[in-house]
C-alpha cells in the first residue's frame, strides 16, 4: 500500500446518492413536473377514494333533475338523466385510471421484452422482430384499435388491450434502440471480460440503464391511453354498462344537448381529461429531464 | 547473434509450455469499406508470472488481439479467421461458450481503457465486485462481500467498506481504475490483459496506477500482458516488449536490449519521437511521417515501407517475416526474450541512435520517384 494510500480524511465516506435520488432531487426542484405530479396524484386519489368522496350515486337520479345547472348541492350540475355530474367524473376517473395503467402495463411488458430480445440478439433475429413492428406501426392506429374493440367486444378491458396492442411496437423500437446503444457500451464488455453470464448482463447491466427513455414513454403513454380511452369511449366502445361512467361515454351522452343550454355537461368531463392528460404530460416531461445523465450539472 | 540471445528469459519451471501461446492470429473485421485485416498471423507466447508489454500506436491491432484471445470481439463483425490461441494448452477458440464464460475473470482478466465507462453507472462497486464472484464461486453474498473488501483494500482504495455503497459516479479517475483493477484481480487470474490501463487518467495518477498492477500482479502471481501506445509506460514496468504495426509483431526484444538496441525502423522511429528525460537537450524529436496503411488492403510487402526511410527495393515486394535480425528465415523454436525484427534493412545501432539511415542511403520510395505517394499507392493496391 506504500505511496498509494490517500489520508483517510480526504476519503471520508460519501453518502451514498444514487442516480435515482440524484434524479428525483431535479424532480422536485421543476415546478411544471411538480404540477403535473400534483394532477396525477388528485387523479389517483380521486380514482382510488371516489366511493367515499362521491356526494351523489353517479348511477342514480331522477329524470326531474335533469341538466341542472351547477349550484350548491350539485357542484357541476346534473346530466340528462339528473345523475351528479361531479360523482360521474370522480367515478370515471376509475375508468381511465384502469384502461391507462392496464394498456400501459401489457403494452411496456411486452414490449419491453420483445425490444430486448430484438436488440441483444441482433442480427436476422433482430431483423425479422422489427419488420413485424414496422407492419404494426404502418397500419393507423386508430383504425387497428376499433378492429380489436369490435372483435373482442365494447369494454374497458378490450380498450386497454387494444391500446396495449399499439404501444407495444412503441416500447419494443425504444427498447431495442437503447439497447443496441448499451450492448457496444464498455461496461458491457467490461462485464462478458469478468465471465457474468447473457442473462446477468441483460438484466443487471443492460436494462438498469434502458430503463430511463422507458419510464418516461410510459408516463406520457399513460397521457395518451386516457385520451384514446376517451375517444374509443365517445366513438361508443366504451363500458356497456351504464353503471360504470367513462369520461369520453359522458361527453357522447350529452353532445346532443350542447346547443340547448346544457354545455357544461360536456365542458366538465373535458375538463377532467385535459387534467389528467396534462398531469401525465408535465410529469413525463420532468422525468424525461431529471432523468437525462446529459442534463446533470 | 549471441549477445541477443543472451537476454533471454530464463526456461519455465514445472510445466512445459507457456501461460498463453497465440499462433499466427488472424482477426478480420467486416466493414462498409471492405474487410478490415486488423491482426495479420500474430505469433507470440507469454509465460507465467511475466510481464509482457504489446507497444504500438492506435490500429495496430493490439486491443483487437486481445479481445480476440478473449473471444470478445464486437459480432458479427468482428472475427478470427486463422491462428490459435492456447492457455494453459487448452485452445481457446474452440472452446464452447459456457467454458469461455468461467475462463473469462478467473483465469483471465481484463482492465479497459476508460474507467469512466467500464463500471456500470447505475450499480454499486460493492454489487458489481460481488457479481465477479458470485459468478464464478460458490459463496455467498458474506462471503464474495469479505472478499470484495480485501481486493479494495489489496488495491489502495481507501475506506473500502464505506466505498462498496457507493457507485461509480462517486470516484475519482484514478480511483475507478483502481476498482477495475480490483474486479479484475479478485479471483486471482493467472493472466491479466491490461489495454490502455493509464491512458484515460491523469498523468500524475498514471505512474500510481502502473505501480499499483504491477505490485498487485507480482503478489497475486498473475502474469501481465500490458498493452500501451506510450513506451514510456512500458520502460519501467516490463520485462519483455513486443512492438506491433498494422496487424503484425514488427519487433519483440527484452525490453533493455529493446530500448539500447532497436533494429526495426518503426521501432528507431517511435523512440525518437518521444523526448527522453536522461538525454541532452540538444537531441532532435523525430517525427514519423505518414499515416498507418488502409487495412482494407493490405501492402504486398512490408505495410512499414511506405513511411520508411530504410526501406529498400525488397520492402516493397516481400514482407519480412520476424526473424533474427540479419536472418531471412522466419524464427521458430528460439528462446523467449530472442531479439527479433520484421526487417529487410535493419538498422545498425548507429543508424538508431541518429534515427535516420546512414548517408548515402535513399529510401526505396523515395529513389521510385519524387511522387512517393504514387508509388505506395501502387504498392498498397496490389493484395497479398
Amino acid at each position: 500500500m506504500a505511496g498509494i494510500a490517500l489520508p483517510q480524511q480526504l476519503e471520508a465516506p460519501i453518502k451514498g446518492t444514487s442516480l435515482w435520488r440524484d434524479a428525483a432531487r431535479r424532480l422536485v426542484r421543476n415546478p411544471a413536473a411538480m404540477v403535473g405530479l400534483f394532477l396525477v396524484f388528485m387523479f389517483v386519489f380521486v380514482a382510488a377514494f371516489a366511493p367515499f368522496i362521491s356526494p351523489y350515486s353517479p348511477t342514480s337520479g331522477t329524470i326531474d333533475d335533469k341538466f341542472l345547472s351547477p349550484s350548491l348541492s350539485h357542484i357541476l350540475g346534473t346530466d340528462l338523466q339528473g345523475r351528479d355530474i361531479l360523482s360521474r367524473i370522480l367515478w370515471g376517473a376509475r375508468s381511465s385510471l384502469w384502461v391507462s395503467v392496464l394498456s400501459v402495463t401489457v403494452g411496456l411488458s411486452i414490449g419491453l421484452t420483445y425490444g430486448s430480445i430484438s436488440g441483444y440478439a441482433g442480427g436476422w433475429v433482430d431483423f425479422w422482430m422489427m419488420r413485424v413492428v414496422d407492419i404494426i406501426l404502418s397500419l393507423p392506429g386508430l383504425l387497428l384499435t376499433i378492429t380489436i374493440v369490435l372483435f373482442l367486444g365494447p369494454g374497458l378491458n378490450t380498450i386497454a388491450l387494444a391500446i396495449a396492442v399499439e404501444n407495444v411496437p412503441i416500447f419494443a423500437r425504444l427498447v431495442r434502440s437503447s439497447i443496441l446503444a448499451l450492448k457496444e457500451s464498455d461496461f458491457v464488455l467490461a462485464a462478458h471480460s469478468i465471465g457474468a453470464s447473457n442473462r446477468r448482463i441483460l438484466l443487471q447491466h443492460v436494462m438498469p440503464n434502458a430503463l430511463t427513455p422507458v419510464i418516461v414513454q410510459g408516463t406520457l403513454a399513460l397521457a395518451t391511453a386516457i385520451v384514446d380511452a376517451a375517444g374509443l369511449g365517445y366513438l361508443g366502445f366504451g363500458p356497456q354498462d351504464p353503471a360504470t361512467p367513462e369520461w369520453g361515454t359522458m361527453l357522447t351522452d350529452t353532445q346532443r344537448y350542447l346547443t340547448s343550454g346544457a354545455a357544461f355537461t360536456a365542458l366538465f368531463p373535458g375538463i377532467a381529461i385535459i387534467l389528467a392528460v396534462l398531469g401525465f404530460n408535465l410529469l413525463g416531461d420532468g422525468l424525461r429531464e431529471a432523468l437525462d445523465p446529459r442534463l446533470k450539472r | 547473434m549471441s549477445d541477443q540471445v543472451a537476454g533471454a528469459l530464463p526456461a519455465p519451471a514445472g510445466r512445459d509450455g507457456p501461460l498463453l501461446r497465440v499462433c499466427d492470429l488472424r482477426v478480420e473485421f467486416s466493414s462498409s469499406s471492405g474487410r478490415v485485416h486488423a491482426v495479420n498471423g500474430v505469433s507470440f507466447d507469454v509465460e507465467a508470472h511475466e510481464l509482457l508489454g504489446i507497444v504500438g500506436e492506435s490500429g495496430c491491432g493490439k486491443s483487437v488481439t486481445s479481445l480476440a484471445i478473449l473471444r470478445l470481439l464486437a459480432k458479427p463483425a468482428g472475427r478470427v479467421v486463422g491462428g490459435h490461441v492456447e492457455f494453459e494448452g487448452i485452445d481457446l477458440l474452440s472452446l464452447n461458450d459456457e467454458a469461455m464464460r468461467d475462463l473469462r475473470g478467473r483465469q483471465v482478466a481484463m482492465i479497459f481503457q476508460d474507467p469512466m465507462t467500464s463500471l456500470n453507472p447505475v450499480t454499486t462497486i460493492g454489487e458489481q465486485l460481488i457479481e465477479v464472484v458470485q459468478a464464478h464461486t460458490k459463496l455467498d453474498r458474506k462471503a464474495a462481500e469479505e472478499k470484495a473488501l480485501e481486493t479494495l483494500d489489496l488495491v489502495g482504495l481507501p475506506n473500502a467498506k464505506a466505498r462498496l455503497k457507493n457507485f461509480p459516479h462517486q470516484f475519482s479517475g484514478g480511483m475507478r481504475q483502481r476498482v477495475m483493477i480490483a474486479m479484475a484481480l479478485i479471483l486471482g487470474p493467472k493472466l491479466l490483459i491490461a489495454d490502455e490501463p493509464t491512458t484515460a487518467l491523469d498523468v500524475t495518477i498514471q505512474a500510481q496506477i502502473l505501480d499499483l498492477i504491477a505490485r498487485v500482479a507480482t503478489e497475486t502471481g498473475a502474469a501481465v500482458m500490458l498493452i500501451t501506445h506510450d513506451l514510456g509506460v512500458v520502460a519501467g514496468m516490463t520485462r519483455r516488449i513486443q512492438v506491433m504495426y498494422a496487424g503484425q509483431i514488427v519487433e519483440t526484444a527484452m525490453t533493455d536490449e529493446l530500448f539500447a538496441h532497436p533494429r526495426h525502423p518503426y521501432t528507431v522511429g517511435l523512440l525518437r519521437s518521444i523526448p527522453r528525460l536522461d538525454d541532452s537537450g540538444s537531441r532532435e524529436l523525430i517525427p514519423i511521417e505518414g499515416l498507418p496503411p488502409d487495412l482494407t488492403k493490405l501492402p504486398l510487402g512490408c505495410p512499414y515501407a511506405p513511411r520508411c526511410a530504410w526501406a529498400i527495393e525488397r520492402c516493397l515486394a516481400e514482407n519480412p517475416p520476424l526473424a533474427m535480425p540479419g536472418s531471412s528465415e522466419p524464427a521458430t523454436g528460439v528462446p523467449l526474450g530472442t531479439h527479433l525484427a520484421a526487417c529487410w534493412n535493419p538498422a545498425t545501432d548507429e543508424e538508431a541512435r541518429a534515427g535516420v539511415p546512414a548517408s548515402g542511403h535513399i529510401s526505396a520510395v523515395e529513389a521510385a520517384g519524387r511522387d512517393r505517394a504514387a508509388t505506395a499507392a501502387a504498392a498498397l493496391g496490389k493484395q497479398p
